[in-house]
């Protein structure tokens, strides 16, 4: 029968073949498992899409023009600042800011179901090969100016009244990196989740 | 059957999902990220320089025809010019 008209070395083949197909059947489950898993937080981003999109690159406009009338402004930042790794200090304050607060919001409730921490957040952030190397350096670039503006903001005893325009901006750039995180779904929605807690330490962390 | 074996042979090898960014989709959205239009998820024509103070400059062409200039100072600070 099957034995008697092909030879055996044909048959191995068949077999690492049928394996192999088993395999990337297995991984395709899981991949679609991960997106089912984000698609909850993309659709609830969805939602206010349309209005990050019209304040983010306005922000974003205003910070180049900035730049754009400062001559070597870059440079100036560069002498000014010290050296800074991509993503970090906000999540030291996230206790103590999250602390204070008294109550837990029910997104922090599923954050903590979740068992999200927020340095391996930003270390998978760091790591994703979704996202470019520039992309990461632009991102980056957003939030620390992000930072930069709740400071001068607190400095000025303006952030309450600041509050709601910088929390829009944090809400657009969010959007953005999970937007751009479409090809690792399950970060995508482990950002989603932790918002509040990145929100808090952005606050706490500018102190 | 020899069929069959072909279609499966197809099947494993596109199923396997592709994360990985490429420098031309990267710099495509860095370019898109600044607020930009670039027509496309794709750039063309790169061009790299670095200096020997750790700042790079690189342009590309869109999709839509406009070449940008994009400036990455050693800091990481990324910023985006249109040239004329």
């Amino acid at each position: 029968m099957l034995h008697s008209n092909l030879p055996v070395n044909l048959l191995w083949r068949l077999a690492v073949i049928i394996g192999l197909t088993l395999l990337s059947a297995c991984a395709c489950k899981h991949d679609v498992n991960a997106l089912s898993a984000g698609k909850q937080a993309q659709v609830e981003a969805d939602e206010s899409i349309a209005m990050a999109g019209q304040r983010q690159p306005r922000a974003m406009d205003n910070s180049k023009d900035v730049q754009n009338l400062i001559p070597g402004s870059a440079v100036q930042e560069t002498d000014a600042k010290p050296k800074q790794a991509p993503l970090e200090a906000p999540s030291k304050h996230v206790a103590v800011v999250a602390k204070s607060d008294g109550k837990a919001s029910a997104a922090d409730e599923a954050e903590k179901k979740a068992g999200i921490n927020l340095d391996m957040l930003i270390k998978r952030l760091k790591q994703t090969p979704a996202i470019g190397v520039f992309t990461k350096l632009a991102i980056r670039g957003d939030i620390l100016d992000l930072k930069d503006e709740i400071q001068s903001y607190k400095q000025k005893s303006m952030l309450q009244s600041k509050l709601d325009d910088i929390r829009a901006r944090f809400d657009g750039l969010l959007i953005k990196i999970m937007a751009l995180l479409q090809a690792d779904p399950a970060l995508s929605k482990d950002l989603y989740t932790a918002r509040e807690s990145i929100w808090k330490s952005l606050l706490g962390g500018s102190t | 059957m020899k069929r069959l074996l072909i279609t499966i042979f197809a099947l494993s090898l596109f199923a396997a999902p592709a994360l990985a960014v490429t420098p031309a989709e990267d710099i495509a959205t860095t370019i898109m990220l600044r607020g930009y239009d670039c027509g496309g998820r794709q750039v063309t024509n790169i061009d790299e320089q670095a200096d020997g103070r750790g700042n790079k400059t690189i342009r590309a062409t869109c999709p839509n025809g406009v070449r940008y200039q994009i400036n990455i100072s050693a800091d990481g600070r990324v910023q985006v010019n249109p040239l004329r």
